[in-house]
């Protein structure tokens, strides 16, 4: 008994083995305006999107090299509407192509939009539209918009179920409330996992999902993460497996905002479970899983940007479970939109508001 | 010297209960009958629990609604003799309503808030429970022999 507490009383007594890392946090850039979306440049600056429809490039200090409106093919904006994620093609060295993700179409008849550019000294040049999710719907709600390469060069991209449309999320016919995946181009991979079926998108990677706005692939655990806005609590961390369908709207641990039950069911036979969940929400808006080495304790974890809860959750994940949580960077007091994991070992966040800011944080 | 009709109050209060508990098995019954399409059914006891469920939390969103519409309604019952009759109070309780679920749907951050009125004889069958509390309300009174 003694052994062990002296063993307990050491574990506790060695620094860092359990307490947090001191962090430092430096503002990089302001008066962003609802800024969504943070990628890495392989020479160290940064592109940016804001909602408005601007992208950003930034240099390592946070100093801009360019600001532009693209002229993405029909762009809405309104409400959640808007320019969603940035990302670089696998082969982004060769021909410099990148990936957005935008809200297209009218408050009456739009979607989620992916458009593909290459990057120039100035700007984006040659941007067309790759893909539209179907179908059309109105309001401006519910767009999902993240998207993550796979280890085959091929890419996932999240999409919303539109919020009136919550049980075509089931309905494999379309694309609402479904993981995508496409190739670069916008065609579809020949081994997704309802090529060929009758009364299926070919495009779907996955589904059940209400408003995906966070993925991951983490190649080390060769593991696809996401995680998705529940309604009134609900909030769920998913492993994504192509084929699978994530419950939405039948087993959710959320209610609807008026109070109202969406579902009797919390869990349903032949629907994945979350490995965790927020209730209350906490409005999970991005993600990253932490493989820099300027925080070895942070090693592995994942990082999960919370909009309502105005912090960033740490995850510990051992086998694919959760196994602890910390909450972190609330003493900004801010919506925080995304969180990334820099090549430099920092993290980056993104905060939301007309007045947001990019923040490095340091050891 | 203002002589208060309590009365109407509580006729009123009345019309909101029954309008809320109306209102709250409705909402209750479009969702389940959308997971239902969804699962192949729903047992008795998900009905009976959801129902109740709803009664105790949905039904604390929605009496401020019922109240505000059958007050604008009674009050106009009140100025306006013509409309005490049981189809038009009906009618007036159901058009009080449409309008506030228009100006809910504008003000409020989501497309539809009340998921029930997200189709059309969703939005019927809730302008029908308001219809209800007004003829409740206006029977209460003509059992009174107020508008006899």
């Amino acid at each position: 008994m003694l052994r062990f507490a002296i063993l307990l009383a050491l574990l506790f007594a060695v620094p860092g083995l359990n307490a947090a890392p001191s962090y430092q946090l430096k503002v990089l850039a302001d008066n962003l305006n609802y800024p969504w979306a943070l990628v890495f440049l392989p020479d160290g600056d940064m592109l940016l999107t804001e909602r408005s429809g601007t992208v950003k490039r930034l240099a390592a200090d946070g100093s801009e090299r360019f600001s532009i409106q693209p002229a993405l093919p029909d762009l809405l904006q309104a409400a959640q509407a808007g320019l969603q994620d940035i990302i670089l093609a696998p082969d982004f060295a060769a021909n410099s192509q990148i990936l957005l993700s935008y809200a297209c179409g009218t408050l009456k008849a739009n979607n989620t939009c992916l458009a593909s550019a290459e990057l120039t000294a100035s700007g984006l040049d040659n941007i067309k539209r790759i893909f539209q999710a179907q179908p059309l719907k109105s309001g401006a709600a519910h767009f999902g918009g993240r998207i993550a390469f796979l280890p085959d060069n091929s890419l996932v991209l999240t999409l919303g179920d539109g919020f009136d449309y919550r049980e075509q999320a089931q309905n494999p016919a379309n694309h609402l409330g479904k993981i995508v995946r496409l190739n670069t181009d916008g065609s579809v991979p020949q081994d997704n996992p309802f090529v060929n079926k009758p009364g299926y998108a070919a495009e779907i990677y996955s589904l059940g999902h209400r408003n995906v706005q966070g993925i991951f692939y983490d190649t080390p655990s060769q593991t696809l993460y996401s995680h998705e806005h529940g309604p009134r609590g609900g909030d769920e961390l998913n492993i994504i497996s192509a084929g699978a369908n994530y419950g939405w709207p039948v087993a959710t641990k959320g209610i609807d905002y008026t109070g109202a039950r969406v579902s009797p069911y919390t869990a349903f036979s032949g629907m994945q479970a979350p490995v965790w969940g927020w209730t209350p929400s906490i409005a999970p808006a991005g993600m990253t899983l932490y493989r820099g080495e300027l925080f070895p304790q942070w090693q592995g974890n994942i990082f999960v940007a919370a909009l309502a809860a105005k912090s960033v959750y740490r995850l510990q994940i051992e086998n694919h479970k959760v196994v602890s949580e910390q909450v972190l960077f609330s003493e900004l007091k801010q919506r925080i939109r995304d969180v990334r994991s820099g090549p430099d070992g920092a993290l980056y966040l993104l905060t939301d508001s007309d007045k947001g800011q990019l923040i490095k944080v340091t050891p | 010297m203002i002589s208060v009709r309590w009365y109407l109050l509580w006729y009123l209060l009345l019309a909101v209960l029954l309008t809320t508990v109306l209102a709250c098995i409705t909402q209750s019954g479009f969702n389940l009958a959308a997971i239902a399409a969804l699962t192949g059914g729903v047992a008795a006891g998900d009905i009976a629990a959801t129902i109740w469920f709803d009664l105790t939390h949905f039904g604390f969103t929605y009496a401020p609604i019922a109240l505000v519409n059958l007050l604008v309604a009674a009050v106009l019952l009140h100025f306006l003799p013509l409309l005490r009759r049981y189809w038009l109070a009906a009618g007036l309780g159901a058009v009080l309503l449409y309008l506030m679920l228009l100006i809910i749907n504008i003000i409020a951050p989501m497309p539809t808030l009340i998921a029930a009125t997200r189709s059309n004889t969703g939005i019927i069958s809730m302008l029908l429970c308001s219809s209800a509390g007004m003829l409740s309300y206006v029977w209460l009174l003509k059992r009174r022999k107020l508008y006899a």
